[in-house]
């Protein structure tokens, strides 16, 4: 199996507060994973170090094998070909109807033809729940409505890595649950790699194998999901467990 | 203090050159996206943003400044038979450039600027960077391109209506007849190539100046103002300085080709 994700040594930190600190870290081809860890623990941040967005200050990143240091801009647009991401803020375009903003990662491949296209947008579209929904601009949208717009985003071209940063914030438990068989179901057909980040440990338990959980600079746990629960570290105990007492 | 101010002001300057530098590799590259459409939208913008506002600036400068010069002149030798030609001249290589880059940096500019500090900060551009969209060629390249366009046929708009503006300011009030007034016998070809070169340059110092404040957008809705202000800033003191050099590289060529 292929890496899609090497982080070797990568530290950072923004003024004295650090993110990461000598970290390596792997994530290979079809894994999925999901990052858990307590609000502004870094895992946005993580993820986004990943893809080139924020460079790191020290360490080397590799994304599909590719030092991303190394990079030009170009081949690094080219990288990201292959990634799908939902951003926690959305960060859909505001200047495109929702069937745009679903069918924009299409486009810009430049192979399928507008039908096509407009098939797949509204299958995806239906999948997650706004079949009706789709000429409807970003601004007309709910909060929940915009995640699942952001989802079906990250989805439709069938990246070889999709990130999602938090995909079930402000959803309800049902429409989490059908997400979640949506993510899981494209990973089963195209066997993809998937990295989520949620607190919602119960459905990331369900959908990945693998947890990491990054902590002031250090990753305190990365093992399977099963496992978590046995996990002596007394931050992911109470963590896991959503409990008051604790070091957290 | 003052000397890491400086220091930021260059790493401006070469920031903005560097970005510059993009958007023109960008030009000649081969694009698989298709970005006509998107020019000819940012064409429209800017012309709707900006024409109505540009008449009736460069309408009421033309009056003014036939009525200043002729009211001086007047005291002075009482001579008014060269005015037209000579403010013909200077209208050409001089204000009409010069007055609708002013003007286009702050309409155009500030617009340009919002718009791409708002992208950026709700983290649209990385979103753009994400699809394998080249942000430079996506949302720079069309307004490069509109607005080189653009300025130069808006500057040839607005010679025009500063010329008739200023030629009926003269009938009216000075009572000078309109075919002693609208004589291009003063208007050399210098004039007519160093009011192209400005427009031209003043096209591409506007979008890229302003996109480069944009892009650099960072905090939320206040960036999103700091950025206009800097934007329009910014593209009005490069037009007046990039006026600078090249009125004076004109004059110096002249000097030797003549
Ligand atoms: N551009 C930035 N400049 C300065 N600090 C930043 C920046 N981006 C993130 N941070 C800081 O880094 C820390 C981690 O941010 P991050 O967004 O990764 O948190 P998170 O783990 O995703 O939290 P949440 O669960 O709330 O989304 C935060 O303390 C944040 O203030
Ligand atoms: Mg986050």
């Amino acid at each position: 199996m292929s890496s899609v994700i090497h982080f070797q040594n990568v530290s950072h930190k923004f003024k004295n507060h650090t993110i990461l600190n000598d970290v390596t870290l792997q994530i290979k081809d079809t894994e999925k994973v999901s990052i858990i860890g307590p609000a502004a623990c870094g895992k946005s941040v993580l993820i986004k170090i990943a893809c080139g967005l924020i460079v790191p200050d020290q360490g080397t990143v590799s994304l599909f094998d590719t030092p991303l240091n190394q990079c030009s801009e170009t081949e690094l647009t080219d990288l990201r070909k292959d990634i799908g991401m939902l951003f926690q803020s959305g960060a859909l375009f505001d200047f495109m109807s929702t069937a745009d903003n679903v069918a924009f990662p299409l486009r810009q491949q430049a192979i399928l033809s507008e039908d096509i296209i407009a098939k797949k947008v509204s299958e995806r579209l239906d999948a997650v729940g706004l079949g009706s929904s789709s000429a409807l601009p970003i601004s007309a949208l709910s909060g929940g409505m915009q995640r699942r717009v952001g989802i079906a985003r990250a989805g439709i071209a069938l990246p070889k890595l999709v990130i999602y940063d938090e995909p079930s914030a402000g959803l309800d438990p049902v429409t989490t649950s059908k997400i979640y068989d949506l993510l899981s179901n494209d990973q089963k057909e195209h066997l993809n790699t998937v990295i989520v980040i949620s607190s919602d440990i119960e459905s990331l338990q369900k959908f990945t194998d693998r947890m990491i959980m990054p902590y002031h600079g250090d990753i305190i746990y990365d093992g399977s999901s099963d496992k978590i629960f046995d996990c002596k570290n007394p931050i992911v105990h109470q963590f896991i467990r959503g409990e008051t007492q604790g070091p957290l | 203090m003052q000397n890491s101010k400086t220091q930021n002001t260059t790493r401006t300057i070469s920031d903005i050159g560097l970005l510059w530098m993009e958007t023109c590799r960008h030009l000649t590259k081969k694009r698989k996206s298709n970005i006509t459409t998107a020019t000819l939208e940012q064409m429209f913008n800017i012309g709707n943003r900006s024409v109505i506002f540009l008449l009736i600036t460069v309408g009421f400068i033309g009056m003014v400044m036939i009525y200043q010069s002729c009211f001086q002149l007047q005291r002075i030798t009482g001579d008014l038979s060269m005015i037209g030609p000579n403010f013909i001249k200077i209208v050409i290589f001089e204000i009409g450039p010069s007055i609708t880059g002013l003007m286009l940096a702050t309409r155009v500019g500030a617009g340009i600027a919002a718009e791409l500090a708002a992208m950026k900060v709700t983290e649209q551009i990385d979103a753009l960077r994400m699809t394998g969209v080249s942000p430079v060629e996506y949302l720079i390249l069309p307004r490069f391109t509109a607005s080189v366009v653009m300025t130069m046929m808006l500057t040839i708009l607005t010679i025009s209506i500063a010329i008739v503006t200023g030629g009926i300011s003269a009938y009216i009030w000075f009572d000078i007849n309109p075919r002693l007034f609208f004589r291009l016998d003063q208007v050399e070809s210098w004039d007519v190539i160093t009011a192209v070169l400005k427009a031209f340059f003043y096209g591409q110092i506007i979008p890229i100046v302003s996109s480069f404040f944009g892009f650099r957008a960072q905090n939320g809705s206040a960036g999103v103002g700091d950025a206009t202000t800097s934007a329009v800033i910014g593209s009005s003191f490069g037009i007046i300085l990039c006026n600078f050099f090249i009125s004076a590289i004109i004059l110096i060529l002249r000097d030797i080709i003549t």
